[in-house]
């Protein structure tokens, strides 16, 4: 039997304080919801492997701290991702703002190739932003949309699953975990 | 202890422990003694026995007498005397509200959700006057956050205007300020100082780490910001005894001391499994152990400045390559 192949890409949820960042991440990881939720400072880190389409898939994610003041910090979380997720939070009315500074940051920052999507979480609360809305500024940026429910865990795996078999298989061979953050010396390929 | 029930210190979901240190009754009673003599001559032994004093705070101030020394060690009445009387009333009763106010109402049921005091909308109600209040007293730093957390913990001892003061008294003498202000070099400042210092006292353990990108930025950012908030909460106290009174530099005896307590339990040499490890060793983390590995070094306050000035003029490559912003 052939080996199956495995790819590891990273992940970056970036996002305002309390659309909750951390409880898509915890539902991802454990499939369960994380009660009492607390502001997080600095990041987090978790991996999950998956498999799909005869394919594994190691996804490792870095949860931000939300708060604007926190954004000297959140760079380097980016900077060697794959994958950006920008959460806002569907059941208040002005989330997707927040989520147009996030888009705007990653576009002037962040290199052009990582793929970001933009998550609408808390599904299982009334709706105070159209799908519609959001999914115009997903078009706009060429952002993938999608809606969410930490609580209820619904479309947290398929989100998670629908950009990680967007993201280019070639360069994703099984790398060196961590945030290695200063430039590669003497090194001619592009990280 | 059954579900629902409120811990010693006020938690119905247990962080950490949920057992505590029990110290037997007749050494109890002896050491309330102690302390009870101590307060009533405190400035003689703040001025002339601050090595017995030291001493004592390391061993753990008695639960009862926490908030009254925590306020005398952070000197807390003394700053609250040097402004006018009524200003933090006049503060709390400010009719607009600061720019940050929707990021602290969303702090509020986020922090320390376990505690029965927050668990009220009275708690955070006080919680929100606290750091609303500070955000008017000092409109640079405004609310940022971590603040909660520190708020939080002192609110759990004493009352709200008291913890203003308090926090007041850490932003501005405990070197906190630098911690939350736009950049936050303070925190890429003690990333560097930490590991420095880890590299000197247990560089076996540094080596393991840093070869596997494990940094101080990936982990230690609430240690540092937090005052250790999410340690277990009878070693978070322990911590706090011994900062308030001895300063910032035991940020640093504490990082140091946890690795050094736990340094034959990092076997696994990946970054995710010494994440995962570190994390699992904070949440468990033994707060006579801590204390006892954090206090059997020596570490000078000279030290601590060296590495200050050497992170501004010529800071160390090895160390300096994840720390500089």
């Amino acid at each position: 039997m052939a080996e199956i192949p495995e790819y590891q890409y990273k992940f970056v949820i970036l996002g305002n304080s309390n659309v909750g960042k951390t409880c898509i991440v915890h539902r991802f990881a454990n499939e369960e919801f994380l009660d009492s939720s607390q502001p997080t400072i600095g990041a987090n880190f978790i991996s999950k492997r998956l498999e799909m389409d005869n394919c594994f898939y190691k996804i490792e994610v870095w949860d931000t701290a939300g708060q604007e003041k926190y954004r000297s910090l959140t760079p380097m979380y980016y900077k060697g991702a794959a994958a950006a997720l920008i959460v806002y939070d569907i059941s208040t009315s002005n989330s997707l703002e927040g989520a147009r500074d996030w888009i705007k940051e990653l576009h002037d920052h962040a290199p052009p190739t990582v793929l970001i999507g933009l998550v609408g979480n808390k599904l299982d609360l009334n709706r105070a932003v159209s799908k519609e809305a959001a999914g115009q500024l997903a078009q706009r940026y060429s952002l993938i949309h999608s809606e969410v429910s930490a609580k209820t865990g619904e479309n947290i795996l398929e989100t998670f699953y629908n950009i990680a078999k967007k993201l280019p298989k070639a360069a994703a061979q099984k790398k060196k975990q961590g945030l290695k953050l200063e430039e590669p010396k003497n090194n001619s390929f592009c990280c | 202890m059954g579900d629902g029930q409120v811990d010693k210190y006020g938690f119905v979901v247990p962080r950490g422990n949920r057992t505590f240190k029990e110290i037997p009754p007749l050494k109890y009673m002896a050491r309330m003694e102690k302390w009870e003599n101590m307060l009533s001559n405190w400035e003689n032994f703040k001025s002339n026995k601050l090595n017995l004093l030291k001493n004592r705070v390391r061993k753990g101030i008695p639960d009862p007498l926490r908030s009254r020394v925590w306020l005398l060690i952070a000197d807390g009445l003394t700053i609250r005397s040097s402004y006018p009387k009524h200003l933090y009333f006049r503060l709390t009763n400010t009719e607009e509200e600061p720019p940050c106010i929707n990021v602290i109402n969303r702090d509020l049921d986020r922090t320390f959700p376990g505690h029965e005091l927050y668990r009220t909308i009275e708690g955070q109600q006080s919680l929100r006057n606290i750091l609303r209040a500070y955000a008017f007293f000092d409109t640079e730093i405004g609310y940022c956050q971590g603040m909660g957390y520190i708020a939080g913990i002192a609110r759990m001892y004493m009352d709200e205007e008291n913890t203003f003061w308090i926090l007041v008294a850490l932003m501005n003498n405990y070197d906190m300020r630098g911690m939350f202000k736009r950049g936050m070099q303070h925190v890429y400042k003690s990333f560097y100082k930490a590991s420095s210092l880890l590299r000197q006292y247990e560089s076996g353990i540094w080596r393991k780490l840093n070869d596997n990108d494990m940094n101080p930025q990936v982990y230690a950012t609430q240690w540092f910001m937090t005052i250790y908030s999410s340690f277990p909460i009878e070693t978070v106290l322990r911590i706090w005894d011994c900062f308030l009174l001895e300063g910032p530099k035991i940020l640093y005896r504490v990082y140091i001391g946890f690795f050094k307590m736990n340094k034959n339990e990092f076997k696994e040499a990946t970054f995710e499994g010494l994440l995962k490890k570190i994390r699992e060793l904070e949440s468990n983390c033994d707060c006579d152990l801590l204390i006892k590995a954090a206090f059997g070094l020596s570490l000078s306050h000279k030290r601590i400045a060296e590495l200050d000035r050497e992170y501004t003029v010529s800071p160390n490559m090895d160390i300096v390559k994840w720390s500089l912003n």
